[in-house]
């Protein structure tokens, strides 16, 4: 398993980065942890629908990310909003989101991150999709698809695999192997000793990285962009990380681990790593880290306000949110709620 | 100025919630989305953050009670502020779901003409209503965008006309006395719910009850002989249920439900069997109870049996039983006068199989006798219908070979 910085802060290798982009990174993972705690807030209190928490894998998610060109595609799932928020996706459309309002789930153009898929492992052969496109039209753009360890059990991440491998796509499959698909643990997933081996079955390079480790994770990404944008195909890689909150917010994850477990993965928190190594090089004091976090706090605050003032959608709009120009069922179906409304205001 | 927050929806159709412990107190200063309660819903206890800061002025509940969602949880505001405020002015209000400015018409179903949709209620406060015989359309709501509230409901159902007895208006109370010294303990939901039941039954079932006893020597001895075979164990109550559903066939007015004028018999038998947990007593139902062979039942009752020990059953599996099996031998019974479980119309009581001294063939021997006590509704059965039935029984018990087959 590659490994840069140890859960203790010690460097075991070259840092792929300066301190500065070191330091970004460090607010970027502070400001995740915190939009996910608000989020979890936000439920408990009856303003979000069931949220799916990701703390523990800011590293996987801010790292990986951090490795991307700006236009690059990135097609993730419920738990990737700090990878996607990374990327380009604005705050406030990932709180709307999960409020239910479809307008969450269409970003700004320029964004090239599809909203999050719900279905678990569906969206791996639209990022296998989006990146053949994009190499059938010339351009370099590559594109990245985040999953979990339960996904690679489903049909699609085989589908989605053997076509990237057949036609040399340029799709970095990105796992987060955080332990657990819902209540049940990777060892009961699958046969295979890792996730990351399955890649060889589909002739591409797998890796095995420590998904705490910012630097390292960070390192074989950017390595997996290179090989796809340089036409050489796609790349497996299995990020070994922990959820440390339930599935979501619906689930009571002591049912099925005990705390032990928990605690020992809190003592490899992907943010306390690099806190050590800034702390170690003189870029950390605790008023710092008092203002990050206040600073974080509030762009968190204010991506809360946006999206609850946003004006409530109009009982039509949901019909608007998917098709150029929707298909007749939808038109019918449309045309029914209109008379339906239009006999309830009679 | 005060800020209301209400119980809000926190899962997938949470209608209410119980208040385990509060984290504060009035009078304390709390943050934005710190955690103020826990409360315990059908998954989880759950701690609740606030989502104002400022000084908690008034708690909605005390510890131990159950409160709707949408009912007031904590208020919060300036320090020296009191609540309720002197003026009545319109808190601010996060947690509940947005009143919409146009509710879709539903279409009415028939009859009376009216539209059921025009009623705004949560799901327990229609129930309350339908418990407290209170008809929602005639209740004017107090709550956001007209919402009728528990409290309504109450107050309705106390200025309702006597006409008769609701059906499950509280007992006549005596008039109000000094409350008794002493530790005062909310009851569980299971409690409440044996409780509400109980009641129930016990007003609208007028009760027989009819004793007798079996010689259960080889009804035990076939027991034996079987987990002997099958080298697993086999509830009793496995094989009561196997020697009643043929007697049940025979007289299946002991299934029949009271309804209005009319008796309804069910297509299938699902018959219930009572289990003791350590919060109380629970129906474990069996359904297509006639088409299980006795392993399978006995496993399945098993299966059942510690699910309701581990309360993890869905609400189905307890209940809609047709007749119910209660063996309380293991705790060492006698004979009991059962109550009949509302909506059922018979239930049955197996007691300890004790040695006792029998006459038989004028001598005198020692059998295992098991008590049987058979209560049940007097309205759908007559005296001497209920002694055919435990006769019939009785023969099955005897001789197991005549229900095993």
């Amino acid at each position: 398993m590659r490994q840069l910085l140890t859960p203790s802060g010690d460097l075991v290798g070259e840092a792929p980065f300066g301190l500065d982009l070191c330091v970004r990174l460090y607010r970027a993972m502070v400001v995740a942890r915190s939009y996910d705690r608000k989020c979890v807030a936000l439920q408990k209190q009856g303003r979000l629908a069931t949220y799916a928490p990701f703390e523990g894998q800011e590293a996987a998610q801010i790292g990986s990310a951090a490795a991307l060109e700006p236009d690059d595609w990135m097609v993730a799932t419920y738990r990737d909003a700090a990878a996607m928020w990374a990327q380009g996706y604005p705050m406030e459309l990932l709180v709307a989101g999960r409020t239910g309002d479809e307008r969450g789930g269409s970003p700004p153009d320029h964004v090239n991150v599809l909203p999050p898929s719900i279905t678990v492992g569906g969206h791996m052969v639209h990022a296998v999709g989006l990146a053949w496109a994009e190499r059938l039209q010339g351009s370099s753009r590559i594109a990245i698809t985040y999953f979990g360890d339960g996904a690679t059990s489903e049909g699609d991440f085989h589908e989605a695999l053997n076509f990237a491998g057949v036609y040399g796509v340029g799709c970095v499959f990105f796992c987060q192997n955080n332990g657990w698909a819902i209540s049940m643990p990777r060892s009961a997933q699958t046969a295979s000793e890792t996730i990351a081996q399955k890649a060889i079955a589909y002739g591409m390079p797998g890796v095995q990285v420590d998904g705490n480790d910012l630097f390292a994770v960070y390192e074989v990404t950017r390595q997996a962009v290179e090989r796809a944008r340089a036409g050489e195909g796609p790349t497996l890689i299995e990020a070994v990380t922990y959820r440390l909150g339930p599935h979501t917010t619906s689930d009571d994850p002591g049912r099925y681990r005990d705390a032990g477990e928990v605690e020992e993965w809190r003592r490899r928190d992907p943010l306390e790593r690099v806190r050590i190594f800034l702390s170690e090089r003189g870029r950390w004091d605790p008023e710092w880290q008092a203002e990050v976090e206040e600073k974080a706090a509030r762009e968190v605050e204010r991506a809360v306000e946006l999206a609850e003032s946003l004006p409530p959608p109009a009982p039509g709009d949901v019909f608007g949110g998917m098709f150029e120009s929707p298909p007749r069922h939808l038109r019918e179906q449309q045309a029914t709620l209109e008379l339906y409304r239009a006999a309830g205001e009679g | 100025m005060a800020q209301t927050f209400r119980l809000p929806d926190i899962g997938e159709g949470l209608t209410e919630a119980e208040v385990v412990r509060w984290l504060v107190g009035v009078g304390d200063r709390v943050e934005v989305d710190q955690p103020v309660v826990e409360v315990e819903t059908d998954k989880a206890v759950v701690e609740i953050p606030c989502p104002y800061a400022g000084v908690v002025l008034h708690l909605g509940a005390a510890e131990g009670e159950t409160i709707s969602v949408g009912e007031v949880l904590v208020v919060v505001g300036e320090e020296g502020e009191t609540w309720p405020p002197d003026e009545a002015e319109a808190p601010p209000v996060v947690g509940t779901l947005p009143s919409t400015s146009q509710t879709l018409p539903t279409r009415t179903s028939g009859g009376d003409g009216r539209a059921a949709g025009r009623v705004k209620a949560l799901p327990v406060v229609r129930r309350l209503a339908r418990e407290l015989g209170v008809d929602l359309a005639e209740v004017e709501g107090s709550g956001p965008g007209g919402r009728i509230t528990r409290e309504d409901v109450l107050a309705a159902a106390e200025t309702k006309p006597a006409e008769e007895p609701a059906e499950a208006a509280p007992l006549d109370v005596e008039p109000a006395r000094e409350p008794i010294a002493g530790r005062r303990v909310r009851m569980s939901n299971l409690r409440r719910v044996i409780a509400r039941n109980m009641v129930r039954s016990w007003r609208e079932i007028p009760h027989v009850t009819t004793f007798d006893e079996v010689d259960a020597t080889r009804l035990l001895e076939a027991r034996r002989a079987l987990q002997r075979r099958h080298g697993e164990p086999i509830p009793l109550d496995a094989l009561l249920v196997k020697a009643v559903l043929p007697v049940l066939d025979e007289f299946p007015d002991f299934e029949a439900v009271v309804d209005g004028d009319d008796l309804v018999y069910p297509d299938t038998h699902r018959i219930g069997v009572a289990v003791d947990t350590p919060e109380g007593l629970m129906v474990v139902v069996v359904p297509e109870t006639g088409r299980l062979p006795l392993l399978d039942l006995a496993r399945r009752i098993t299966q059942l049996a510690e699910g309701a020990r581990n309360r993890t059953l869905d609400p189905d599996q307890l209940t809609g039983q047709t007749f119910t099996v209660s063996n309380i031998g293991a705790l060492g019974g006698g004979h009991g006068t059962p109550i009949v479980p509302p909506g059922t119309t018979a239930i049955l009581s197996v007691g300890r199989a004790n040695p006792k001294p029998i006459a038989r063939d004028a001598k005198i021997e020692i059998a295992p006798m098991m008590p049987l006590s058979l209560s049940y509704d007097h309205r759908v059965i007559d005296g001497g219908q209920g002694r055919r039935f435990i006769a019939r029984l009785i023969e099955n018990l005897e001789e197991p070979a005549l229900f095993l087959v």
